[in-house]
């Protein structure tokens, strides 16, 4: 089937300028798409479409690239995470949450589709889901239509706290290996799923919980394969600690010695950097060595801003010649809002309203990272790429008045005004509803998977104690 | 014994009992008799007796005598040249785990560089001084000869640090041998405070907050208390300590030392620079201050060995509003204190941004009557009649002094040491034409010297990074040719 949809006189088109690399706005403009292709942005395409759609009262914008997300993972904490953290660890509430929160399969399922109708529902069209495989996993990312890079980790160690705050590592290096043999096999099948939409990330889980070899082996398997390779990196002061300790040189310095940097592979978080201000660590190299070596960085700017931490900043970053990616390394799962955040931040860190544009985040949450996913067919709307679209509807509120609609999108309305989603073609999300996945059904199973995580937090931290004692509710609950 | 008088002094600093201060008389006397002053103010007018001297005060200032109240006489003076710029990046330009372990000297070095350091101390107008150091034979007579009032912190500690690689320091347990170190640093205690000079005394001091088991902060705490003695820990003074003792307790080294029960009036901290607000810690807490202020607890301040590597207290203006008591040391070579008190004030306006964050009096106040009070007493760092006569005679013609609307900043800012012209200790010359007395300083000088050039021959074996020679470790600032 390749059906011919023609969008007709846009009013406004985020359309891609080849000759200067970079994304413009078209006025009253067509896209036209066959089967899962571009074949049309500009004016008045005179092919005969077997669909047209109504372009008059809508933005058309490239489907979103989400770098860095945890599906499985992060939905099952909403309400739980938001203002958890340990200030003995740094303020960072990873550890702790980490050892203390468990979850089922099922759980991981609901968490799942949760996440993925959030990010379907802001424009996401290609994600990067980083998760712990688990059965269903992949049928789920290819039935709910998105462009998935799917990144099954693994790890040589797994982090546990020794008393109320001291990180520290129980390490099996077999099962390591085992994981990682794993992680393999399942991406050498992706390439074959009949979705067409499925591909595979290298993901040792994080640079303080594998081995040098694991980390070198698993860069050169992602190499081998031509695959993106990515791993957590510079995401807490206790993981800086913990690298100088073992190495006397900082995360990325090491990650650099040890050769797994490049074109191909994606830091998250890279933050806590030489220079950051809360380490006080002598080189400033880091940023350099980022730039040099071309490799990516995976901002996520909700999680760290929660816990007050903020990367500093994307605009240094950038000028500095890093390419800057976007993800959603939490719940909610709204790129647009992320981009948002990305930018307020960069601003406050730096003191300077010009240290980024909006053009600058745009130009991330679409190209940065389809560069980072080793792709230049996705995050651009030219003839030739993939039909992943979004429509977005200036007639909602929240975008008018539309001078200026991205801006209008970015700060003010964001996934409220995504009336429609194509991913390779086919429609995904329908006047702002998911088609492809049962979003309230999943909801209704996440908050009982939730109850059963919490009720199980006092086996497995450490010391004993209950979900409500490790995050209490923002307001005390009354007798009456 | 007689009286001196010191008539018609350009300037005293004097003290104020009714406002509890210092202030600034012009043309007044000072008079003292054996060990004490008798008389501060203008028109001395009683009788000249039989044995009594008088000394024509024109042309000078007289200043209470300074209080060092931390420094390492034995041990610091060999590194001269050696420290001045090293810190090891991996442990965040600390000094302490990799460089200063390598230059140590021998048993027949201490002796001369406690002279030499006692020399330079009273040269620059210090009268008492804490002297932290690991004992060795005949410590107190060295002390007590060199004229100066001393107050002796024999060091014990149950763990030795080091690093191996530059960038972990790790420990050496021997919990024992520090119980043992205790009681024998208890009996020097007895010792000084027997002498017969009548001027050492003592104070309890486990090393290092990170090197003490709580049992031995704990107990030596209690032992020092019931002496009614002082008590002095070095802590917060690196942030490799910093994140060891925050991985080890959650919480910060002044918190931990609060948590332990040893805060308090009689203690005091070196150097408490890396609180839990400190710009460099990132801690979740700001309370380490306001800590040390309601316990009374004195800070041990000795900004010199610090900044060398780009260290500072944030800051002492802070700490001073906040209640908190500040004494000042001479944690390094060279032991010039009024040098020393000079970077207080600058170091503390660049951590605050601006002039008024401390000023002269605050670093004079600090290096006099601050000191006074954390060793407990009230009969120094004073011009006062009752006061010990602890005082130091600056030269007001010489030509750093001058102009010399305000002498005490021309002192700080300006001369130092080298206007100071003579220092008495109980009444005891013990400086006169900007020389020491009772030192041979010279012959001090050499034999630091030479047992430097034994010290650094056994560089190389002390290092265990990399077994590094003195000029690898420390490269001279010119290679030789």
């Amino acid at each position: 089937m390749s059906d011919l949809t023609l969008i007709q006189n846009a009013d406004w088109i985020i359309a891609w300028d080849e000759s200067s690399k970079s994304h413009g706005y078209l006025r009253n403009a067509d896209v036209a798409f066959k089967g899962n292709t571009i074949i049309h942005v500009g004016k008045s395409y005179g092919g005969k479409p077997d669909r047209v759609v109504d372009g008059r009262g809508l933005m058309i914008m490239p489907g979103l690239v989400d770098i860095h997300s945890h599906p499985s993972l992060e939905p099952s904490w909403r309400g739980i995470r938001e203002e958890h953290g340990v200030p003995e660890m740094y303020m960072t509430g990873l550890y702790e949450r980490s050892v203390a929160y468990g979850r089922d399969e099922e759980g991981e399922r609901a968490s799942m589709e949760v996440a993925y109708s959030e990010l379907l529902l802001s424009g996401v069209t290609s994600i990067a889901d980083l998760s712990k495989p688990y059965p269903g996993w992949v049928d789920l990312v290819a039935k709910s239509g998105i462009r998935g890079f799917l990144a099954p980790g693994y790890a040589s160690a797994r982090w546990t706290i020794r008393g109320t705050h001291l990180l520290d590592y129980i390490w099996d290096e077999k099962a390591g290996l085992e994981g990682f043999d794993r992680a393999l096999q399942l991406i050498d099948k992706l390439p074959s799923h009949p979705s067409g939409r499925l591909s595979g990330i290298v993901y040792p889980a994080q640079i303080d919980t594998c081995t040098e070899s694991l980390l070198r082996d698993s860069a050169a398997a992602a190499r081998e394969r031509g695959l993106p390779f990515t791993t957590h990196c510079s995401q807490s002061v206790l993981e800086f600690q913990e690298m100088v300790r073992r190495h006397g040189i900082t995360p990325v310095q090491w990650a650099e010695k040890i050769g797994i940097l490049g074109e191909n592979a994606t830091l998250g978080h890279a933050i806590f950097i030489d220079e950051h201000s809360w380490l006080h660590w002598w080189s400033k190299r880091d940023l350099d060595i980022l730039a040099r070596s071309r490799t990516n960085v995976a901002h996520c700017p909700s999680p760290f801003a929660r816990y007050g931490h903020m990367l500093e900043d994307f605009g240094r970053y950038r000028r500095a010649g890093v390419n800057m990616a976007l993800g959603t390394d939490v719940a909610p799962h709204n790129l647009l809002e992320e981009m948002r955040l990305a930018a307020i931040l960069a601003r406050i860190s730096a003191g300077d309203i010009n240290t980024v544009q909006t053009a600058d985040l745009f130009h991330a949450a679409t190209v940065g990272g389809a560069t980072a996913l080793m792709r230049d067919d996705i995050g651009r709307l030219a003839s030739g790429m993939k039909a992943d679209i979004v429509l977005v509807d200036l007639k909602n509120v929240f975008m008018q008045p539309a001078r200026d609609p991205l801006r209008s999108l970015v700060y003010t309305a964001a996934d409220r005004a995504v009336r429609d989603v194509f991913v390779d073609g086919t429609q995904v999300v329908k006047s702002g509803r998911v088609l492809t996945l049962d979003h309230a059904d999943a909801l209704a199973r996440l908050t009982e998977a939730q109850a059963r995580m919490e009720k199980d937090v006092p086996n497995r931290d450490g010391l004993g104690r209950s979900s409500l004692e490790i995050s209490p509710l923002s307001l005390p609950l009354l007798a009456q | 014994m007689g009286r001196t008088v010191i008539k018609k002094a350009d300037w005293v600093v004097a003290w104020d009992p009714k406002e509890s201060r210092h202030c600034y008389l012009e043309n007044a006397d000072l008079a003292f008799e054996a060990d004490r002053i008798v008389y501060v103010g203008r028109n001395y007018q009683a009788d000249t007796g039989a044995g009594d001297e008088t000394i024509d005060g024109r042309g000078t200032m007289i200043i209470p005598g300074l209080v060092d109240i931390h420094s390492h006489l034995a041990h610091e003076p060999i590194n001269k040249g050696y420290t001045d710029e090293t810190g090891s990046r991996g442990l965040y330009n600390s000094n302490l785990y990799e460089y200063m372990p390598t230059m140590v000297g021998d048993e027949e070095a201490a002796p001369w560089q406690t002279r030499l350091a006692a020399a330079e101390l009273l040269m620059s107008g210090v009268t008492t001084v804490v002297d932290l150091t690991i004992p060795y034979p005949n410590w107190i007579d060295t002390l007590a000869e060199s004229g100066l009032r001393a107050c002796i912190a024999p060091m014990f500690r149950s763990a030795r640090w080091f690093t191996r690689n530059g960038h972990v320091v790790e420990y050496d347990w021997l919990p024992d041998q520090g119980f043992g170190a205790m009681e024998k640093a208890l009996e020097l205690l007895e010792i000084a405070e027997n002498h017969p000079s009548g001027r050492m005394s003592g104070m309890v001091c486990p090393a290092q907050i990170d090197t003490c088991s709580p049992e031995l902060l704990q107990t030596s705490y209690r032992e020092a208390n019931k002496r009614g003695i002082r008590w002095q820990t070095h802590a917060a003074q690196s942030l490799p300590e910093f994140h060891e003792i925050t991985r080890r307790h959650g919480l910060t080294p002044i918190q931990w030392l609060e948590k332990l029960g040893v805060l308090g009036p009689t203690t005091i901290v070196g150097h408490a620079i890396f609180v839990d607000d400190h710009p460099n810690t990132h801690w979740s807490t700001a309370r380490d201050v306001r800590l040390l202020a309601e316990s009374k607890t004195t800070v041990a301040h000795c900004p010199t060995v610090f900044m060398r590597r780009g260290m500072a207290l944030c800051h002492v203006g802070r700490y001073l509003e906040a209640g908190v008591n500040i004494g000042i040391g001479t944690d390094t070579y060279p032991h010039n204190m009024i040098e020393e008190m000079r970077h207080v004030g600058y170091v503390s306006r660049l951590m605050a941004g601006h002039p008024r964050a401390t000023t002269t009096a605050d670093v004079f106040n600090a290096a006099t009557i601050g000191g006074a009070r954390a060793l407990g007493r009230e009969d120094i760092g004073r011009l006062t009649a009752g006061a010990k006569a602890d005082f130091a005679v600056v030269n007001m013609k010489h030509p750093l002094m001058q102009p010399s609307r305000d002498p005490v900043r021309s002192l700080v800012y300006a001369a130092a040491d080298r206007a100071v012209s003579a220092v008495y200790v109980s009444g005891e010359k013990v400086v006169a034409d900007g020389r020491p007395l009772r030192i041979d300083f010279e012959r001090a000088a050499g034999e630091v010297n030479a047992a430097q050039r034994r010290a650094e021959s056994r560089v190389s074996e002390r290092d265990l990074v990399a077994h590094r020679s003195s000029e690898e470790m420390s490269p001279l600032t010119f290679e030789k040719h």
